[in-house]
């Protein structure tokens, strides 16, 4: 037996290029543009997803551009958690959290993070919060910098 | 349901780091130990379904081929598998229909995963998250299940200390298991709600580990089980429901894909009271709140009640009805291998080969796995007697 190294270090980088389709592409071309966030009312249950889908998951319905309608910018949160650990390719810089926003119009749930230091200590089922949107916006969901109490 | 099919062999790895081990060379190590078990050798199997969750745990795309012949796949049909944390579960289904259709009759399943060869297994994770609407908030598995926990005490009343004492029994299960990877003698209520907060309102202790591990089952029909083993473990059912990932109106604490797969199964087993009929049952508690959210699924008692069967000490070792004999994944967790644990925990126990984890008297138990976006879950229901 000896101390050499049993392993090989290496790492793998490859860019891509996602495609994000039609409708969820229109989506982030709007929230880039207009500064409004949509969803997909879905044309067969009526029920409202966003963020969008190409097809209802639950009745297998085609869900075209003429079935985006506004949602938000201001709903309710409905989970959460605070992240306090320094891990995990992180979105920010812990302390910040991550919660599930059901958006005012839509039947889903959004995930997103909350960054401000009051509305991360406040944070709790029920609590309506607002979603701020980026000056510097480039067609991703980041456009939304993070969603703060709503006063 | 076509043909009747048993477990006839049983092997799995050490839960721990295998440095000394390639992924090949640990899922040979697996596949040996079950085939031993069956009385046979490599070249006796006829067909092998293959399982690993996402490659960015390993770095290698498609590790079934790199893997295949170390496992005696030379010459034989293999099948790959993938349906995340659960694909050790949906390995050993898949491998019980290859028999139970009377497409081959002696079926290798086996699944693992070498978390320790990623720097961040869970950036690993994160991977597996929508790159266009996912990705940007992926904090691993931990934020998603963080979410559904948090969902779970605010909808039900389930507390800290609850999580805690689910840490507690698995963990002091743990030390009868020597496959398991944690470890720890005294674990106690006091180290479990001290440990650091990582994600509200999972702490460290409320997490399970990282581990390597490989887990291998033998699957063959009625006529041959006898010359295989004297102790087959009978299939009852087998079943896999994938639940929608943000459908509307989720409620990510009430798993009603689990639930269907759960009355699916029992139908097919012919239980109509799952918590007095069960002898044993191992769910896949990559988290301490999953553990009773899982009860509620399997229909164990109602949604919130999971607490119960925690404060009232049901589901302990010396409880009426034990989960997790073995610690459960909160106690070792390659995530490829720890959902077909599950399954070979529970048929070990009906073939009264569990060792020190043995529930006494055991003829009926339960396998569970979930895995994807808290999104597909599996069960497996074995009996001691021939249906």
């Amino acid at each position: 037996m000896t101390d050499e190294p049993r392993v090989l270090a290496g790492e793998i980088r490859i860019p891509y290029k996602w495609t994000a389709g039609n409708v969820i592409g229109t989506f982030l071309a709007t929230l880039r543009d207009e500064k409004k966030i949509l969803g997909a009312r879905c044309p067969e249950c009526g029920k409202v997803w966003s963020p969008p889908l190409d097809a209802c998951p639950v009745c297998h319905a085609d869900i075209a551009l003429a079935d985006l309608v506004p949602v938000g910018p201001a709903g309710r949160v409905t989970s959460f958690t605070r992240i306090e650990a320094e891990v995990w390719g992180r979105p920010a810089d812990p302390p910040y959290a991550l919660a599930a926003v059901r958006l005012d119009g839509s039947d889903t749930d959004l995930i997103h993070l909350v960054l401000e230091p009051g509305t991360i200590e406040k944070l709790a089922a029920g609590m309506r919060v607002r979603a701020r949107i980026s000056q510097a916006r480039k067609g991703t969901l980041l456009d939304i910098l993070y969603f703060h109490e709503e006063t | 349901m076509g043909r009747k099919v048993a477990v006839v062999g049983i092997g799995q790895t050490e839960n721990k780091s295998h440095w000394d081990l390639t992924l090949p060379a640990l899922y040979r190590l697996a596949a040996k130990r079950a085939v031993a078990d069956a009385r046979l050798d490599l070249g006796k199997i006829d067909a092998i379904v293959f399982g690993n969750s996402p490659e960015y745990f390993e770095g290698v795309n498609a590790p079934e081929k790199w893997c295949a012949e170390a496992i005696g796949g030379y010459g034989k049909p293999v099948f790959r598998v993938h349906t995340g944390g659960t694909v050790g579960g949906s390995t050993a289904i898949a491998a019980y229909y290859l028999v139970a259709s009377g497409a081959f009759d002696r079926v290798l399943a086996i699944s693992g995963n070498k978390l320790g060869d990623c720097a961040h297994a869970q950036l690993g994770l994160s991977t597996c998250y929508d790159p266009i609407l996912g990705r940007s908030f992926a904090a691993g598995a931990i934020g998603a299940v963080a979410i559904q926990s948090s969902g779970y005490m605010a909808a039900y009343g389930v507390t800290e200390e609850h999580a805690a004492k689910v840490a507690v029994k698995n963990r002091t299960n743990a030390l009868r298991n020597p496959y398991a990877h944690i470890r720890i003698p005294g674990y106690s209520m006091e180290i479990a709600m001290k440990s650091p907060m990582l994600s509200s309102p999972l702490k460290l202790s409320d997490c399970c580990p990282q581990s390597d591990s490989a887990c291998a089952m033998v699957f063959a029909p009625e006529e041959m089980a006898k010359d295989l083993t004297d102790t087959p473990a009978w299939v009852l059912a087998a079943v896999g429901v994938n639940e929608g990932v943000n459908y509307a109106g989720r409620r990510w604490y009430q798993p009603i894909g689990l639930r269907k797969a759960a009355e699916l199964a029992y139908e097919r087993a012919g239980i109509r009271d799952p918590r007095r009929e069960l002898s044993v049952i191992e769910v896949y508690d990559a988290f301490t709140y999953q553990e009773m959210i899982w009860y509620e699924g399997l229909g164990l008692c109602d949604w919130g009640e999971g607490k119960r069967l925690i404060d009232e000490g049901t589901t302990r070792m010396d409880g009426p009805l034990p989960v997790n004999p073995s610690g459960g994944v909160l106690c070792a967790n390659s995530i490829g291998a720890s959902a077909m644990i599950r399954k070979a925990e529970a048929a070990l126990q009906v073939q009264g080969k569990a060792g020190e984890r043995q529930v006494p008297g055991a003829r009926l138990s339960l396998g569970h796995g979930w895995g994807g976006a808290i999104q597909f879950h599996t069960i497996m229901i074995f009996s001691k007697e021939k249906p």
